[in-house]
C-alpha cells in the first residue's frame, strides 16, 4: 500500500471547471471519501487518478512518485465500479485472475491468490459461475477481490454500494470496512451518500462545483461544518431565508435568532441553514419568543420527525430520538422553538 | 403463464406469405433436383439424384463451389477487418457525429446494386480510373488485372455488404456493459489487450450475426459477380443462373441451388454453436 497525493488538480471542459486545483493527501491505509451532490467533479477526480480521464493540470502522486502521465494499466491502482463492471463472459474465478495474469502470476499460485481473495469477501464456493449468475451484493463483492487481489497501491471506489438495496448495502458498508482494514487499504471512495460516507471514512473530503468544502474528520464535518453548504448536505436540514438585524437573523417578520458567527452587515440576505437534529422543542415554553404547534408526527424506527408551524407561518421540522422524552407529542401541541447559536449556519445570499 | 392459442392467429398471414412464396417454390424445387435432364423434354418423369452425383462430381462445378466459399470468406473477413475500427468509432462519437455518421453508411444502400458494380466497373475495368492513374504516375507498365476476377467480385461485393457488417457490430458494441473495458484497462492491461481479451469477446454476439449474414449474402449474390466476374468467372449464384437461363438444365440448376443452401445451412449452424461458447456466461 502507498500513500495519495493530488496537487492543484484541474479538469476543464471548454471553458467550464468541472474540478478546480483541488488538492488533497491521503496517507497510507487511510480511507478518505470524496462526498457531494452530483457533478460536484468527484467521479472525475477519481477518474483522473485511475487514469481513465487526463486532467487539464495538476499532478497525481501515487507512493510520492508522480503518475500524471501514466497511463492506466501502469498505475497499479483497483477500481471499484458502481456497475461492478465484471467481465460477463468469465467465470468469477478467471475475473479475480484476470488482473494477477497480468502480473505474470501463473499456475498453482495463482490458485492460491484467487482463492485467497475469493475467500477475503467469502465467495470461494462460487469461483465456477458466471457472473449473471451471481446476486448484486455477490456481483459486487466479486469485483472487490477482483480488484485487491493484484495488491494495489491504491484502491479507488466509484459509489460502489449505491447499486444495492438498503439493507444490503449496510452489511456491505461493514464489510466493505473490515476488509479495508484488515488489508490497511488505501482508499478513496466516492459517493454521494453522507452516512455512507461517515460510517466508512477516516476522513471526508466534501466538494461542491468543483471545489473542496471541507476536508476533516466525520466528526469535524458533523459538528463544525466550514459553511452553510456543508451544514446544508450533512444531516438534515432546515433551508430559510432570513437577513441580518443587529448581529441576529431574522427570518419573520420580528423572529430572530442568534446565529454562531454573524454573515454580512445590517439589512443583508442571508440564507439559514438549521438541522433538523438540532432543533430543540420544549413543550414548557409554549409562551418562549419562538412557538408553534405540531402540525405532523411523523414516526420513522429510530427517530421521530415533528412538522411544527410557528405561529408566523413558517414551517420547520425537527428530529428527535424515539426513545426520548420528547418522542411522543400528540399533533397539535404548543412548543417553544430553540436553536443554539452555534447550530445556526448562515450563508450570503443573492436577494431575489 | 401460458400463451393464448389465439395469438397464433397473428402468424396467419405472414405463414400463407411464406408458404405460398416460399415453401412451395421450395419444395417444387426440390422435385426438380431429383428429376433426370433431357435435352429434349427439359426434365423427365424418373427419379434419380444423378444431378447431385454430378454436381458434386464434377470437377468444374468443385471449383465453382470452392471458388464461392473462398469469396465468401473472404469478403466477411474484409467486411469485418474494415467494419469493425468503423463501428468502434460510432459507438464512441459524440451523439450528433454518431447520427451523421450511420447516415454515412446506410447512403450507399439507397443506391441500386446495378449501378454500385457498374461504378465498379469504371473505376476497374483495364483501361478505367485506377489502372490510368497509377499508370499516369508511372507506378505500372501494364495495366493490373482488377476485373473479371477473384478481386473484382471481392471489391465490389465488400463495398456493397459492408453496411451490414457495420450496422450489425454497432449494437453489439453498444451492449458491452459500461466500465467493462475501464475495469480491464485499470487491471493491467494495454489497450490492444483490452480490445482482444475483452472488447471482442463481448462482440461476439454481432460478429457471428454479421458475418453470417454477409457470408450467405456473398455467396448467393448474382448482380455483382456477374457484373465484376464477368461472363467467365463464375460463381455458384451465376452457375446456377445460366443453368436454368442458358443450359435450360432446370434439375442440375436446381441441385445446385440446394448445395448452396445446405452449405449455408450448415454454417449457420456451426456459427451459433461456435457463438454460444463464446457467449455462454452472458448470452440468457
Amino acid at each position: 500500500m502507498s500513500s495519495l497525493a493530488i496537487r492543484d488538480l484541474t479538469k476543464r471542459y471548454d471553458d467550464t471547471a468541472v474540478v478546480n486545483t483541488v488538492s488533497l493527501d491521503v496517507a497510507e491505509g487511510e480511507f478518505v471519501s470524496l462526498l457531494g451532490p452530483s457533478g460536484c467533479g468527484k467521479t472525475t477526480i477519481l477518474r483522473m487518478i485511475a487514469g481513465l480521464l487526463e486532467p487539464s493540470s495538476g499532478s497525481i502522486l501515487i507512493g510520492g512518485e508522480d503518475v500524471t502521465r501514466r497511463p492506466a494499466n501502469r498505475r497499479n491502482i483497483g477500481l471499484v465500479f458502481q456497475s461492478y463492471a465484471l467481465f460477463p463472459h468469465l467465470t468469477v474465478f478467471e475475473n479475480v485472475a484476470f488482473g494477477l495474469r497480468r502480473q505474470g502470476v501463473r499456475g498453482g499460485d495463482l490458485d492460491t491468490r484467487v482463492k485467497e481473495a475469493l475467500a477475503r469477501v467469502r465467495l470461494d464456493a462460487h469461483a465456477d459461475r458466471f457472473p449473471r449468475q451471481l446476486s448484486g451484493g455477490q456481483q459486487q463483492r466479486v469485483a472487490l477481490a477482483r480488484s485487491i487481489a493484484p495488491r494495489p497501491s491504491i484502491l479507488l471506489f466509484d459509489e460502489p454500494l449505491s447499486n444495492l438495496d438498503a439493507q444490503l448495502r449496510e452489511e456491505m458498508q461493514i464489510e466493505l470496512k473490515r476488509l479495508q482494514a484488515e488489508l490497511e487499504l488505501t482508499s478513496l471512495f466516492v459517493t454521494h451518500d453522507q452516512h455512507e460516507a461517515m460510517s466508512l471514512s477516516d476522513r471526508i473530503c466534501l466538494l461542491a462545483g468543483g471545489d473542496i468544502q471541507q476536508l476533516g474528520t466525520p466528526e469535524e464535518v458533523y459538528f463544525n461544518p466550514a459553511n452553510a453548504f456543508v451544514a446544508g448536505f450533512i444531516g438534515s436540514p432546515n433551508k430559510l431565508d432570513g437577513t441580518m438585524r443587529g448581529g441576529q437573523v431574522e427570518i419573520a417578520a420580528n423572529v430572530l435568532l442568534s446565529p454562531g458567527t454573524a454573515e454580512g452587515a445590517e439589512g443583508a440576505p442571508v440564507s439559514v441553514t438549521l438541522r433538523q437534529e438540532d432543533i430543540v422543542l420544549d413543550p414548557d415554553a409554549a409562551d418562549a419568543p419562538l412557538s408553534g404547534r405540531v402540525s405532523l408526527r411523523i414516526f420513522e424506527g429510530a427517530s421521530v420527525q415533528y412538522l411544527v408551524t410557528l405561529d408566523t407561518g413558517l414551517e420547520l421540522l425537527a428530529r428527535v430520538r424515539s426513545q426520548g422524552p420528547k418522542a411522543n407529542l400528540p399533533e397539535g401541541t404548543r412548543v417553544g422553538v430553540s436553536v443554539a447559536p452555534e447550530h445556526v449556519y448562515l450563508a450570503p445570499r443573492v436577494a431575489a | 403463464m401460458r400463451a393464448r392459442p389465439a395469438g397464433y392467429g397473428l402468424l396467419t398471414p405472414v405463414l400463407a406469405l411464406l408458404i405460398a412464396g416460399f415453401l412451395a417454390p421450395t419444395a417444387i424445387m426440390a422435385l426438380l433436383s431429383l428429376r433426370s435432364y433431357s435435352g429434349m423434354q427439359g426434365f423427365g418423369d424418373d427419379w434419380t439424384l444423378a444431378n447431385y452425383i454430378f454436381v458434386i462430381g464434377d470437377p468444374y462445378y468443385l471449383l465453382i463451389i470452392g471458388r464461392t466459399l473462398m469469396l465468401g470468406l473472404i469478403v466477411t473477413a474484409a467486411c469485418l477487418v474494415l467494419g469493425f475500427p468503423l463501428a468502434i468509432y460510432i459507438q464512441r462519437a459524440r451523439p450528433a457525429v454518431q447520427t451523421i455518421a450511420i447516415l454515412l453508411v446506410i447512403f450507399p444502400l439507397l443506391c441500386n446494386i446495378v449501378v454500385r458494380s457498374f461504378g465498379w466497373m469504371v473505376l476497374l475495368a483495364p483501361r478505367g480510373l485506377i489502372n490510368e492513374a497509377l499508370m499516369a504516375a508511372g507506378l505500372i507498365a501494364t495495366p493490373l488485372d482488377l476485373m473479371y476476377n477473384l478481386t473484382g467480385v471481392i471489391i465490389g461485393l465488400t463495398q456493397i455488404f459492408l453496411p451490414f457488417m457495420v450496422l450489425l457490430l454497432i449494437p453489439a458494441l453498444q451492449n458491452i456493459p459500461p466500465d467493462v473495458e475501464a475495469a480491464a484497462y485499470t487491471l493491467k492491461s494495454s489497450r490492444p489487450r483490452v480490445f482482444l481479451t475483452i472488447t471482442m469477446p463481448l462482440a461476439t454476439p454481432g460478429i457471428i450475426t454479421g458475418s453470417i449474414l454477409v457470408f450467405v449474402l456473398s455467396i448467393s449474390a448474382l448482380v455483382t459477380p456477374r457484373m465484376l466476374g464477368g461472363p467467365t468467372y463464375k460463381v455458384m449464384a451465376t452457375q446456377i443462373y445460366d443453368e436454368f437461363m442458358t443450359n435450360l438444365d432446370w434439375p442440375a440448376g436446381a441441385a445446385l441451388a440446394f448445395v448452396l443452401t445446405v452449405i449455408a445451412l450448415t454454417l449457420i449452424w456451426g456459427a451459433n454453436r461456435i457463438a454460444a461458447h463464446f457467449t455462454k456466461g452472458f448470452a440468457a
